[in-house]
């Protein structure tokens, strides 16, 4: 069976902290084996269907193939052994961070859902009128400050995507002010990461808004599925 | 580790003295900062060590094959310190965890529970200390800092610290020579660790506090 | 999908005991999506990491030098007494 996975920069597990074998050329990588028998989610080799990619967002990514028994769960697939086939090398550094951007202007949508619910004409304009991610960042700030509740959250969310989608922290923090750390923090898979996630949540909470409490997962999904169109359609994933 | 185990007990045994300065030198500094972690300064400390070792020469012929040299000396040593903190009227609580919770990163790090959209989430950036270079990691600058950082643990982190991460004992064996619970054992290992990042993170990359 | 999520601050306390092996399943889930999408504590995660590994390695240190002598001599004074086997 094929899935992907995603591995730190130098193809480390993430938490497994593993180095795997990497392919040679015009080969794949050796077989990894984990064990015996699957028990749970700390043994087998771990991988994930392009939906599940989105919660485990990284560096790189593998193509890898799965053999011996295999399980499918909720978060992740789990096999007896697997072997990286080739990297998708569509994802890189490059891509993460335009993948992060495209998730900030994303927040602007439901930003603009929220304000209009409220008729604030005016705010959700000039958030529209923007084509930077800086000034759109103004712009929104401008309409959390002109409204409150469910508006001023999603707008704040917005404002908050575009610091993150530069890896800084939301609401103000930034390094210039402490001058120990080095730069870059994270690295734009890890951004990537944090991007998709925030703002898919950023939809969960306009559906909320919109309709009740348990339209929470549905405003997430929707999202997680036009996030799965952007990177199947830039990387040539194949459906799963 | 059982077959060097045995020859080096043999070694002992036979009084031969390349053997013992060998297991020395291997056990020593760990002892100290256990020694020290019982609350003892560095002069008691060193007294104790040496008691320890002339202890574990004078029990040689008591030694048991079966269970392990290191848990063995250990043993002696706590036995030691703990008499000698007790004379000399410090007493070091190992077995509570302590006070009430010590967060392992300072609260102002975080977003109140209040905050509207990123309650309970960092307010900073944290680096990550993936990419360092292992020549930086094994640098004489950063092990001499990571001493310091563990000399400067308070004396109930560094017994399960010095044991748990240096030595590399696992969880159950650290509990048994402490009478320990798995839980407070492993709230004292992650304050203890908690307080070296800390320490280090200026120096590896990460903010100024 | 877990139904456990947790903040940073909780992440933060957990690190420790999930290094040991020790959260239950769902926890485990719960803490390894966190972290995957927490650039904050992913560093975190990633310096206690370090600390936990790079300590093993300090291990090997010298003895002070007066205190080897004073225990090596003692080690001697000890070979030396009569009735010693």
């Amino acid at each position: 069976m094929k899935a992907y996975k995603f591995l730190t920069h130098g193809g480390t597990g993430r938490f497994s902290d593993f180095r795997w074998p990497l392919p040679t050329n015009g080969g794949s990588g050796d077989w990894v084996e984990a064990g015996e028998a699957l028990e749970d989610c700390r043994t087998g080799v771990h991988a994930c269907t392009p939906r599940q990619m989105l919660d485990w967002i990284d560096d790189e990514l593998w193509e890898i193939e799965l053999d011996g028994e295999i399980v499918e769960r909720d978060a992740m697939i789990v096999a007896q052994r697997g072997r990286l086939l080739a990297r998708v090398t569509a994802w890189d550094d490059r891509t993460a961070q335009e993948f992060a951007d495209a998730c900030a202007w994303r927040s602007r949508e439901f930003a603009l859902r929220g304000l209009r619910r409220l008729d604030l004409t005016d705010e959700a304009k000039r958030l529209v009128d923007t084509a930077e991610l800086a000034d759109m960042q103004t712009a929104a700030v401008a309409a959390a400050e002109q409204s409150d509740g469910a508006a001023a959250e999603l707008s704040g969310f917005a404002a908050d995507a575009v610091s993150l989608a530069q890896g800084r922290r939301p609401e103000t923090w930034d390094t210039s002010e402490h001058p120990g750390l080095h730069e870059p923090a994270q690295t734009p898979g890890a951004i990537a990461a944090n991007l998709a996630f925030v703002v898919a949540h950023t939809a969960g909470r306009e559906a909320v808004d919109a309709g009740a409490e348990a339209d929470y997962a549905r405003g997430f999904e929707a999202e997680r599925e036009w996030q799965l169109a952007w990177l199947t359609e830039r990387l040539g994933l194949r459906a799963g | 580790m059982e077959t060097a185990e045995a020859r080096l007990v043999r070694g002992l045994r036979a009084g031969d003295e390349s053997v013992f300065a060998e297991v020395v030198d291997r056990f020593t500094p760990s002892m100290l900062r256990v020694a020290r972690g019982y609350g003892l300064n560095m002069s008691a400390a060193e007294d104790t060590v040496q008691e320890a070792w002339l202890r574990v020469l004078g029990s040689l012929d008591r030694f048991e094959e079966r269970s392990s040299f290191r848990t063995w000396l250990f043993v002696i040593l706590g036995n030691c310190a703990r008499r000698r903190a007790t004379t000399e009227g410090r007493s070091v609580s190992l077995e509570s965890a302590g006070s009430a919770a010590e967060p392992a990163v300072d609260d102002p790090r975080f977003f109140p529970d209040d905050h509207s959209r990123w309650a309970g989430m960092w307010t900073t950036l944290v680096a990550s200390w993936d990419s360092i270079p292992e020549e930086r990691l094994l640098a004489d600058e950063t092990r001499k800092r990571f001493r310091a950082a563990i000399d400067a643990l308070p004396a109930r982190y560094t017994v399960v610290f010095v044991l748990r991460d240096v030595e590399g004992w696992p969880s159950e064996d650290v509990c048994a020579l402490l009478g320990l619970t798995p839980e407070n054992q492993r709230i004292l290992l992650h304050r203890a660790r908690s307080r070296i990042r800390s320490a280090l993170e200026e120096y590896l990359g990460g903010e100024t506090r | 999908m877990s139904d456990e999520s947790f903040s940073c601050r909780q992440v933060v306390e957990l690190v420790t005991e999930y290094l040991d092996g020790g959260l239950a399943a769902d926890r485990r889930l719960a803490f390894e999506r966190h972290v995957a999408i927490c650039p904050p504590c992913r560093g975190y995660f990633s310096q206690l990491r370090l600390i936990t590994k790079t300590s093993g390695t300090l291990s090997e240190e010298d003895v002070p030098e007066h205190l080897r002598e004073r225990i090596l001599a003692a080690f001697r004074d000890w070979k030396a007494e009569p009735g010693k086997s």
